[in-house]
């Protein structure tokens, strides 16, 4: 009597995440048994495959709209949109880590599989319909970034950093699952379909506090305040590879799940997340702006920034409409491209013995490395705002959906922080063109890919910002059947 | 009083309660990853008793299993993080690893 | 009555046990305390009618994830010189807090009117939960139950990369 629920569409919703985490299970028996010297890279590119197997299936896929598993994972505009964002930012991530991690005395080969592995929960993130399956794919994830975080083992920053990433995530695993309890048991489901039918009939009380313990436990994910203590600590301790593939894939992860939590599954309820979402929102923005503006170190300023901008994006879900929806879409689609280039920078700045992610260690950077900090001072603009670039065109059209829903305050408040924000990436630009250099040159090494990583960022931040509408209209598109 | 829905909510409530205030003051890792232990558990006792009160079915004891799951996978990658601290720092108190300033 | 008087006794064992873990002053009594719990709560189960799970509960929890947590207590501290360590949060404003979240929610507990279905697990006379679980886990439940297979599976490699011996030059 068993009957199991397998047809053309369940196969087509879960290839994509599958190649992935398949890719990662080969690779790990590639490191396994395969002989490595120090610099060969066939971990790597065997990695890369997978990836490129599972961006291979998400674009044969794009425009499919498919539920499977009794609609409990989706296969739609918003999956595979996502699925593109992790997985570029996991090929940048393997194409920056390359020589870095060697540098640093790095040899565990697992780092790549477990990118793999991460990526594949981000990917079953983005896809979960259903509060078990996102738990599951959270997990995925987080249990690959907490060893991720600690992988340079000699280093006390690192093992440190994935202590405290580790005990809050952890921690906010109980959130959710608390959460996921309170739901099960005022609607007796946690699939979305299920949950948007029970809520009428269910207690009120269970409701409120079942997206209260939801919101925290993935405000922890996107490191939204009053969540996101572990952020600079986790960010600066980690490997920089590391903290890129954290600060973009897995924060858009929590994204794209707390979008169609919310959005889809929880709709209905807009009216009470959304307040909480608009305060949440404007503190997230205003504290990580005014922390970065005080911070010496680069990489820990980046971490700041990160935290404003996850504020930005919180804002356009606050906003809730399917216009808003395919802004947070495109914002993290540029958001990728800005931030890995930013953290590649400071990749290729760093050196075996010292990562010179200092403010001081990139003065004059501009005489030294003319193009390295061409790169930089894109990235930076872009992360401004500054139009053409990419940024630009990301925070706009949240600006734009939030006006059109007529949420004015939410609107002027995110220009007002884009301004403080200008200060502190201006600040990083002028070190580079205008001061003069401190000590001597480090002794920098050739890393050609990582630089073929930075060309395509480049390339991505400059082209996006160009081009925006063919993603956006796709984006928003996707998100007109999710909100009902 | 016939032993019902609530009963089993309280105590799950009660082991919650005291799995948050055991992450809260442990400054001992290990400490605080019996703490999550705790509110796992406590959750678990909130699907099975769902489960048996609200639909009847089978669904929130398998919840709970993927619970279980779960609770081994974290004990396996924490202790392996705090062994990892200890031998970096001589401690596994919480508060003396901070290394880490802006 | 006896009935009643089993679930209240079993009841106290397992909160007992959560509040030993949360106040003792030494780790390896929270140990032995959150140990009780864990019993308590695979005796709830039997309450309950989750036999199955009262089984895992025991097996992984009592005989994996605590025989594990001991170890590492044996491993990272001197068993003799237990010290009274001070608090990440000070213990009253946490107690105030817990208080606090505690009160809210159990009011939301007792008062929710929570969907209540007099029905019960549909089972044969004799026959335990075992089956239809194995069976859900084939069925509607295919998806998080191979879910579930690469959680462990990420777990299984990180555990040992991050805990295994160096690797160098």
């Amino acid at each position: 009597m068993i009957q199991v629920p397998f047809g053309t569409a369940e196969w087509q919703s879960i290839a994509p995440f599958s190649l992935v985490a398949i890719g990662g299970m080969i690779a790990l028996l590639w490191a396994v048994f395969a002989e490595e010297r120090p610099g060969t890279t066939s971990v790597m590119w065997m990695s890369q495959a997978g990836l490129a197997a599972g961006l291979v299936a998400t674009i044969a896929l794009l425009g499919s709209e498919k539920a499977s598993f009794g609609g409990t994972f989706a296969l739609d505009g918003v999956s595979l949109l996502a699925n593109l964002v992790f997985l570029l930012s996991a090929s940048m991530t393997l194409f920056m880590a390359q020589g870095h991690l060697e540098s640093m005395g790095v040899r565990a080969r697992e780092f790549y599989p477990l990118v793999l592995f991460a990526t594949a929960g981000m990917m079953i993130m983005g896809a979960a319909r259903d509060l078990v399956i996102l738990f599951l794919g959270i997990e995925v994830m987080s249990l690959a970034a907490y060893v991720l975080a600690g992988i340079h083992r000699r280093d006390p920053g690192s093992t440190e950093a994935a202590l405290k990433y580790f005990v809050l995530g952890a921690f906010a695993t109980c959130f959710l699952l608390y959460g996921i309890a309170a739901f099960y048991g005022a609607t007796g489901a946690t699939s979305y379909d299920g949950i948007r039918a029970g809520l009428a009939s269910a207690p009120r009380a269970a409701l409120i506090g079942g997206v209260a313990l939801l919101v925290v436990a993935l405000g922890f994910k996107a490191a939204i305040v009053p969540f996101q203590a572990w952020t600079p600590d986790v960010y600066q301790g980690a490997p920089t590879a590391v903290t890129a593939l954290m600060s973009v894939g897995v924060k858009a992860a929590a994204f794209v799940g707390i979008t169609r939590l919310f959005l889809d599954g929880l709709g209905p309820l807009h009216q009470d997340w959304q307040r909480i979402f608009w305060v949440l929102a404007v503190l997230t923005m205003t504290v990580g702006n005014v922390f970065a503006l005080v911070q010496g170190n680069v990489k820990r300023m980046l971490a700041y920034s990160s935290i404003a901008h996850a504020g930005y994006l919180l804002a356009g879900v606050a906003v809730g409409t399917s216009r808003a929806g395919g802004a947070v879409l495109l914002y993290l689609f540029t958001y990728a491209f800005m931030t890995l280039g930013a953290f590649g920078v400071l990749i290729a700045l760093g050196t075996g013995e010292k990562p010179n992610d200092d403010l001081d260690d990139l003065r004059g950077l501009a005489d030294r490395r003319p193009l390295l900090a061409g790169a930089m001072t894109i990235f930076l603009l872009s992360l401004t705002g500054i139009p053409p670039l990419a940024g630009f065109v990301g925070k706009f059209y949240v600006v734009e959906s939030a006006v059109n829903a007529g949420w004015f305050w939410l609107a002027i408040l995110l220009v007002l922080n884009s301004a403080i924000a200008a200060y502190y990436y201006l600040a990083v630009i002028v070190a580079m063109w205008m001061r003069d250099p401190i000590g001597d040159e480090p002794a920098w090494e050739s890393r050609p890919y990582l630089a073929a990583a930075l060309l395509a960022a480049t390339v991505g931040t400059v082209l996006v910002g160009l081009f925006p509408s063919g993603t956006l209209d796709f984006a928003r598109h996707a998100f007109a059947s999710i909100v009902r | 009083m016939e032993i019902g829905l609530n009963h089993y909510l309280v105590v799950g409530l009660l082991v919650f309660l005291a799995g948050v205030f055991t992450v809260l003051t442990r400054r001992n890792a290990i400490g605080v990853l019996m703490g999550v232990e705790l509110v796992l558990n406590s959750a678990n006792i909130n699907y099975i008793a769902f489960s048996r009160f609200g639909t009847g079915g089978l669904e929130g004891q398998i919840f709970s299993i993927f619970v279980i799951m779960l609770a081994a996978a974290e004990a396996a990658i924490g202790l392996a993080i705090v062994l990892g601290i200890y031998r970096k720092f001589q401690t596994i108190d919480v508060e003396e690893v901070d290394s880490l300033r802006g | 009555m006896i009935y009643a008087a089993l679930f209240y006794a079993i009841a106290l064992f397992t909160v007992a046990g959560a509040f030993g873990v949360a106040f003792s002053e030494n780790v390896v009594y929270s140990a032995f305390s959150l140990m009780a719990t864990l019993l308590g709560a695979a005796g709830l189960y039997v309450f309950l009618g989750a036999d199955f799970l009262a089984a895992v509960q025991l097996l992984v929890y009592v005989g994996g994830i605590l025989v594990l947590t001991l170890f590492a207590i044996m491993l990272t501290h001197q068993i003799s010189d237990v010290e009274v360590s001070n608090r990440a949060v000070g213990r009253w404003p946490a107690l105030g807090l817990v208080g606090f979240v505690g009160i809210a929610m159990a009011t939301a507990l007792v008062r929710a009117p929570w969907k209540v279905s007099g029905e019960v697990v549909a089972k044969a006379a004799g026959e335990g939960t075992t089956y239809g679980i194995g069976d859900a886990f084939l069925g509607p439940f295919l998806l998080p139950f191979e879910l579930a297979s690469i959680v462990l599976l990420t777990a299984l490699v990180g555990a040992i990369v991050l805990s295994r011996k160096e690797i160098r030059d």
